[in-house]
């Protein structure tokens, strides 16, 4: 029997379950060996008869940490994809003001009519079995994944910089281009997409494990970024991280 | 064969160039991107890749973000490829023969060709590399100043090379001098009408190249180079590697664009049927903080001070032992590469003064 398949959203723009969906030919593929069962943005069926979720998105509200609890009581693996669901993401952001004036920003004058809590990962409720990084998910990455758990294979969580995969491909660092870039301390696994491209990066999959944010800071100094740059550097994904210590 | 000289006039280069493509798949140094800098000068990058079109070659490049052993040994390649439900039908991917022409090798990668041809060549042997390796024609181009003041290739001696070439160019203000090392070289420059037989002396030539490379090229480490590996050893305990791992980001950009680290992780990648797979090898960094994992979840060098002094050790103690020569051939592209400027320089220079603050 085929495994079903589940994707939900939490707090988020959606667009890592749109990464699912622009498989196309190779979702195709993929459904000779799984079922899709609740998929919200892609089919109607909205089973509760599932083995592994797929969630995307933060939690930042009472009733989401209800929801993301039930399905890990459903689901024998759970699959967090994407920063918001595996970091806090930008949603995160939030987290460096009082709840109060996040809600009368986005809803003013309608605020109390609206609940909001700091954005936590889904990781920080219940326990997740792998983390799917990048903002968004990289369809690779997905695809990757699913033929490992259809196969049983273990999964392994890249613990490298942007740089490795950047250098690789022979970019033209930033730095030496007198921007300044995340890469160095950021887990890689996206082929160095953004930089290859010449766009920083901005540490949408996360720090590196015991990444050396303090050297980090010290350099991001001495290319003339005030205190608060750098942490509106490190927190543009990674608002979540403690940087007591790091500035 | 004794060594012959020529000279070819810098616009027939190009000619050159197009009429070795007719024969051979042909690699040199191409510009990846030029950058305008806040002060308004123009700083130009390069690569070493395949030409396709000859008027892409920049001879007069300084050096390459990643060196032209990628050519031999590339960052991601397919080793084999295999049935799930029948493992006894392994197919290996080694790839066919392809005559190629390395065009405009500096020395100090034309050393780390050589040093990586001994690493791979020994038993046992990675067909892999050597299949791409046989049947090319190295071109030599001889560096008339430094690339930088971050290289240690004056220190090292290898700012020249005498071997690990077909062909080496010397350049002479409108016009190359072309010293033909092997018969290979030969073959290369044959019937062509544009080169020359070179006139002069050849060898008051090169006295006036090598009296300005003296010039030019300076010395970066204040002691003698020989005691480098003693130096090392003894400072093995010191606190250079603590003071390296507070700085070091443990990003590995220093051992990518390096041009003799050679460690690789192999991965499988399975196809959509989940019925084949292929056997794949990525180029590794020993500054990742997971390269000495083991299954057991052991880490050996689990701290980014250990992991900078293995790198340092590995080059200049460990390479040395086994293959007679240090694993650093001084092109200085990792000290360029690392934002958090950490410098071998400072490292060698750390470890003969035994300058531990």
């Amino acid at each position: 029997m085929k495994p079903k398949i589940a994707v939900f959203s939490f707090t988020s723009c959606e667009g890592c379950q749109l990464q699912i969906l622009n498989l196309e030919e190779e979702l195709l593929q993929l459904l000779n060996h799984i079922d899709i069962v609740n998929f919200r943005e892609a089919i109607d069926e909205k089973s509760q008869d599932y083995d592994i979720a797929f969630l995307e998105g933060s939690i930042t509200t009472l009733s989401e940490i209800d929801e993301v609890k039930e399905i890990r009581e459903k689901a024998k693996l759970i699959i967090a994809i994407g920063s918001c669901a595996c970091l806090g993401g930008v949603n995160a952001l939030k987290n460096h003001f009082p709840m109060q004036h996040c809600k009368e920003y986005v809803y003013e004058e309608k605020a109390d009519l609206f609940e909001t809590i700091p954005a936590k990962r889904i990781g920080d409720i219940i326990p997740v079995d792998y983390e799917i990084h990048g903002c968004p998910i990289s369809k690779k990455e997905f695809v990757e994944v699913t033929k490992k758990l259809l196969l049983g294979i273990p999964l392994r969580q890249a613990n490298y910089s942007v740089c490795t995969e950047c250098k690789m491909s022979g970019t033209v660092c930033l730095f030496h281009k007198g921007d300044t870039c995340l890469g160095s301390v950021t887990r890689g696994g996206c082929e160095a997409i953004c930089t290859s491209f010449g766009e920083p990066c901005h540490g949408c999959r996360g720090f590196l494990d015991h990444a050396n944010l303090k050297s980090m800071a010290q350099i991001l100094k001495e290319h003339g970024l005030s205190q608060q740059d750098i942490i509106n550097q490190f927190s543009y994904f990674n608002a979540n991280t403690n940087l007591e210590g790091v500035l | 064969m004794s060594e012959s000289f020529y000279e070819i006039n810098k616009t027939n280069i190009k000619d050159w160039l197009e009429n070795l493509l007719k024969q051979y798949q042909l690699f040199g140094p191409k510009l990846k991107e030029s950058v305008l800098s806040t002060t308004s000068q123009i700083s130009e990058f390069f690569i070493f890749e395949e030409i396709y079109d000859p008027s892409d070659l920049r001879l007069d490049y300084p050096t390459s973000i990643l060196p032209p052993i990628k050519v031999f040994f590339p960052n991601d390649e397919t080793l084999l490829s295999y049935n799930i439900h029948d493992l006894h039908q392994i197919k290996s991917n080694i790839q066919p023969k392809k005559s190629k022409v390395m065009m405009g090798v500096h020395p100090c990668d034309i050393h780390s060709i050589q040093l990586m041809d001994k690493i791979f060549s020994k038993d046992p042997k990675d067909e892999y590399y050597l299949s791409r390796r046989e049947d090319t024609y190295i071109i030599g181009l001889n560096c008339f100043s430094p690339c930088s003041e971050r290289t240690l290739c004056y220190d090292k001696r290898t700012y020249r090379a005498d071997s690990g070439f077909d062909i080496l160019l010397w350049e002479d203000k409108s016009t190359y001098i072309i010293e033909v090392k092997s018969n290979k070289g030969k073959e290369l420059i044959e019937n062509q009408s544009y080169f020359n037989s070179y006139k002069n002396n050849f060898l008051t030539f090169q006295k006036d190249f090598y009296d300005h490379q003296s010039k030019s090229f300076t010395k970066h480490l204040v002691l003698d180079i020989n005691n480098l590996k003693e130096s090392l050893i003894d400072v093995y305990n010191s606190k250079i590697w603590q003071d390296l791992g507070e700085k070091c980001l443990s990003c590995g950009s220093c051992n990518i664009v390096c041009p003799t680290c050679y460690c690789f992780d192999t991965y499988d990648d399975i196809n959509l049927e989940l019925n084949e797979g292929v056997r794949c090898r990525k180029w590794d960094s020993c500054q990742n903080e997971v390269f000495a994992c083991v299954g057991s979840g052991e880490n050996f060098r689990e701290r980014s001070s250990q992991r900078n002094r293995h790198r340092i050790f590995k080059k200049e103690v460990y390479v040395l032992d086994n293959y007679g020569e240090s694993g650093c051939v001084g092109c200085g592209r990792c000290n360029t590469s690392c934002i958090a400027n950490i410098s071998l320089i400072d490292i060698y220079n750390r470890a003969l003064t035994k300058e531990i603050y």
